[in-house]
């Protein structure tokens, strides 16, 4: 799988103002909602399924990453989109690292292999720390929409 | 001779994915903390990839093991048997089980 089978380009944030996790997560779904990604109505809904996924464990998986996600019945495919912070958020890692760079997921409940192709194709990419860092500075959505497609080309081995 | 490298214990385990959802993120951040209980050294692989076990879950993640893969358990340490048993009994407990409510 590849960042453009998923990742909405006109929800991308490289300049997230929120400073806590729910914070984070309702500015990234909320942007998900003004690109179209998802049904206004069910906005709510989905920031409290993420918000519980937390609770189950962080989903900060180190080198300042996290991938708040969930299942929603409300979409028909898997969506996604990617969140810069340049302050970093405290999102209780495991290596207790602030998080700088979120890849929020949203599938449907019925596509476990396509969301563990998601998580996957994200760990896998940025195993390769150039790739991780240019991300993390990236200052515009074109950067980061630069950088993924270079990615999704193979540009950066990991 | 005591204690170089060469005479470290080392043991390794096939094991293959059989819980539906594969290697999540909640199944991952288990595994790893089980291995970090461990002295020895550790490693997964699958395919091509490997990860150190005691690491960040984006290295495991980034093994993408889905249901029916074999997985390699690799160990090198003094407790390297015990804790390849633990880990490939993780894996054959479809990581106790909680995973289809990710």
């Amino acid at each position: 799988m590849k960042f453009a089978d998923f990742v909405i380009r006109e929800a991308i944030r490289t300049d997230l103002k929120a400073e806590d996790k729910p914070g984070v997560i309702r500015e990234m779904v909320k942007s998900l909602e003004e690109a179209g990604g998802i049904d206004p109505a069910e906005s709510e809904s989905i920031i409290k399924a993420i918000l519980k996924r937390e609770e189950l464990g962080s989903t900060g998986i180190g080198r300042g990453v996290a991938v708040p996600h969930t299942k929603h019945p409300s979409v028909t495919r898997l969506i996604g989109t990617v969140g810069i912070s340049q302050e970093g958020v405290d999102f209780d890692s495991l290596d207790g690292e602030k998080v700088h760079l979120f890849f929020l997921v949203i599938s449907p409940p019925d596509r476990p292999g396509d969301h563990l192709r998601a998580l996957e194709n994200i760990s896998l990419k940025l195993r390769n720390e150039t790739f991780c860092r240019f991300l993390k500075q990236s200052k515009t959505t074109e950067d980061v929409v630069q950088l993924l497609e270079e990615a999704d080309n193979n540009q950066f081995n990991s | 001779m005591d204690g170089s490298l060469e005479e470290q214990p080392r043991a390794s385990r096939q094991v293959r994915i059989v819980n539906p959802e594969g290697m999540h993120l909640r199944a991952v951040s288990l595994l790893i903390q089980l291995a970090r209980r461990f002295q020895c050294s550790i490693w997964v692989s699958n395919h091509n990839l490997r990860a150190d076990a005691k690491t960040t879950p984006l290295e495991l993640l980034a093994l993408g093991a889905q249901p029916g893969d074999q997985l390699t358990i690799e160990a090198l340490g003094p407790d390297a048997q015990e804790a390849v048993e633990a880990i490939a009994r993780l894996i054959e407990n479809r990581f106790e089980e909680w995973s289809a409510e990710v």
